[in-house]
């Protein structure tokens, strides 16, 4: 692919009057200099949606860039993040003397280097929250922290350490409400959002996703039951495999699931193999380890599938659903996390929290397929109205006005 | 000569409160202190978010009260809260609260239900950015040639959001009407409920109504 896409490129997708409408807010801000800064420039969500939105931002005016902070000389200092991430979420962590130390040296060294010179700084996730150092009071500059992760319930000796700049930001963003918790400053919600241009998303032709299909041994001809995740208990595939179990006993289907990850994740690789136990030679359950790179491959899956599953124990938001929603099928997904922010019940999916009820939403789908067809209609101008990159952009503009009137609720243009 | 008729489209920047329910007295005690436009929002940003789609219960709290905890009696009398019928916020959020209240002291054992906090009522408010939208309308036809183009936010703003934002009690579509002399056709479009259709099937009714009401060479310009 010859670089991102421009905005045209979505008027296609959207429609005229929601690119005009990103035309306009970016006429408001026209100039307004935005500072992103985050741990890495390639690899990662994060990563991922910086490459997409900043040359849309700079598009529509905003004179945006991107720094990435680094940790030259101190190797410990991803441990560290890592641990506070894992930390934010909520999950039993080990912290080591010395740990608050070493994130302050790494951040005052990169405040010290990195320039911040613009109207907006955004910092995203804890990796570089120590910058916000350089934010001086009465100064016209505006930090904000883009919080990627669920918040709601943190280890508290992290969270007080973090506390110390969480004070100082003009606002924070978050991907949902009950992944907040009470702080003195703004906290605006904005959910993540897929690229419907990416190779992940894009329309692929019929003989792309043949191909694909033959690849892996798929009959294009039965029904497919497809989980796109990581190899983690948490996205429970072993419930999966159960629920398949159940459906075809009713239904001559089969069972895709796909994800990659394992090969540097020990425990990623003991899923696995728990996984292809539990399928036990089953020549209708296709096991997939896909590479991190196989985003075409991915969008094939997704689009071969009569039905697609994403039956979360426990989730972040779950942009994989609103990924199979764009492709236009029927999504069960599990009561966690961001998957009930994205499935209407009953309208654009289903929302399940045992396998038996996933079971019994696949077979009333394979029963009437003209519901599950017009399911997927649904689910995908779902997605278009609301989990779209354009929209994280037209978020992000309204962010800004909302920053330069911080005390009006409402704003003419 | 009165002045034209502008479309306006609302977009929303969301905001946490901070503040959560997971069982009715919770949500009593938030709806009370809970600011104005907060109610607000949750009686019908839901119309804005699939405006082909009509949901099933036309606002947040009906929607929680019934598929999240489960107190099918309260659902229902939420959901047929008449929003219009309140002249402000304030008394919709009386008129709200004393709903729940009469739940819980009528309804044995409606106080013990509790969700999951991951099923939590999580109350936001949103900021309001208003942006002009189409043409501007100097008369019936006009109008009605507008409807069918603006876009669902602009059905939104002002089916919903300027009979308390703006001030204009019976929507500023009904009192533009009226200014220009079409008084029955402004009756109609007050008495219109929008919490009965989805935008794109009330951009419809719209339609349907605005010629019935505008006999030839009436209030056309």
């Amino acid at each position: 692919m010859s670089g991102p896409p421009t905005l045209s490129a979505y008027r296609a997708i959207l429609g005229d009057a929601e690119v005009d409408t990103l035309q306009r807010l970016g006429d408001a801000l026209r100039g307004t200099r935005l500072v992103h800064v985050n741990a890495t420039r390639t690899g990662g969500g994060v990563a991922e949606i910086l490459a997409r939105l900043l040359p849309l931002m700079a598009e529509v005016g905003l004179d945006p860039r991107w720094e990435v902070i680094h940790a030259a000389g101190e190797p410990d200092f991803y441990r560290v993040t890592k641990t506070f991430h894992n930390a934010i979420q909520g999950d039993p962590v080990e912290l080591h003397p010395g740990d608050f130390d070493l994130f302050m040296r790494v951040n005052r060294k990169n405040a010290a280097e990195i320039s911040l010179d613009a109207d907006v700084v955004v910092l995203h996730d804890p990796q570089p929250i120590g910058l916000v150092e350089r934010h001086e009071r009465g100064s016209a500059r505006r930090f904000v922290w883009r919080c990627h992760i669920d918040a709601a319930h943190p280890d508290p000796r992290v969270w007080r350490f973090l506390e110390r700049f969480l004070v100082r930001f003009d606002a924070g963003i978050f991907s949902a409400a009950q992944f907040t918790k009470p702080m003195p400053i703004p906290q605006f919600l904005v959910a993540p959002a897929i690229d419907p241009l990416s190779d992940k998303n894009r329309p692929l032709e019929p003989e792309q996703v043949r191909a694909v299909c033959e690849r892996h041994g798929l009959d294009p001809n039965r029904p497919m039951l497809t989980q796109v995740s990581r190899f983690d208990r948490f996205k429970d595939p072993l419930g999966v495999i159960r629920t398949y179990q159940l459906v075809r006993e009713t239904h001559d289907c089969q069972l895709v699931l796909a994800g990659g990850g394992a090969s540097d994740d020990p425990e990623g690789a003991a899923v696995l193999e728990e996984v292809r136990a539990a399928a036990d030679g089953d020549p209708n359950i296709h096991v997939l380890l896909l590479p991190p790179d196989a985003n075409v491959e991915i969008n094939a899956l997704q689009r071969a599938a009569t039905v697609i599953l994403q039956k979360s124990l426990r989730e972040g938001f779950g942009l994989t659903v609103a990924e199979g929603m764009w492709k236009g099928r029927p999504v069960i997904g599990g009561l966690t996390g961001g998957i009930p922010l994205q499935i209407i019940e009953g309208v654009t999916g289903y929302l399940v929290s045992t396998p038996e009820g996933a079971a019994f939403r696949a077979r009333y789908l394979l029963n009437h397929p003209e519901v599950a067809g017009e399911m997927g209609r649904r689910a995908m101008e779902h997605v278009r109205q609301n989990f779209l990159v354009t929209r994280n952009l037209r978020e992000y503009l309204l962010l800004l006005l909302a920053l330069r009137r911080p005390g009006d609720r409402m704003i003419s243009l | 000569m009165r002045s034209p008729f502008h479309f306006k489209k609302v977009l929303y920047l969301i905001e946490a409160t901070g503040r959560s329910a997971r069982r009715l007295e919770e949500l009593l005690r938030m709806v009370l202190i809970a600011p104005d436009d907060t109610v607000g929002y949750h009686m019908h940003h839901e119309f804005l978010v699939s405006p082909r789609l009509l949901p099933e219960y036309s606002n947040d709290f009906a929607d929680w009260a019934g598929r999240a905890l489960g107190a099918n009696r309260l659902c229902e009398r939420l959901a047929n809260l008449r929003v219009f019928k309140h002249r402000t916020l304030d008394s919709l959020k009386t008129e709200l609260a004393r709903l729940i209240a009469d739940e819980l002291s009528t309804v044995p054992g409606v106080s013990e239900l509790a969700v999951s906090d991951e099923r939590a009522f999580h109350f936001v408010t949103a900021r309001s950015i208003l942006l002009e939208a189409g043409p501007p309308a100097h008369d019936v036809e006009e109008l009605r040639r507008a409807i069918t183009q603006v876009e669902p936010g602009c059905l939104y703003y002002h089916l919903f959001e300027t009979r308390f934002a703006g001030g204009a009690r019976d929507g500023d579509l009904a009192e533009w009407l009226h200014g220009i002399g079409n008084p029955e056709l402004a009756q109609r479009l007050a008495l219109f409920d929008p919490y009965m259709f989805s935008l794109e099937d009330a951009r419809r009714e719209l339609l349907a109504m605005l010629p019935l009401a505008s006999p030839a060479g009436g209030a056309r310009k």
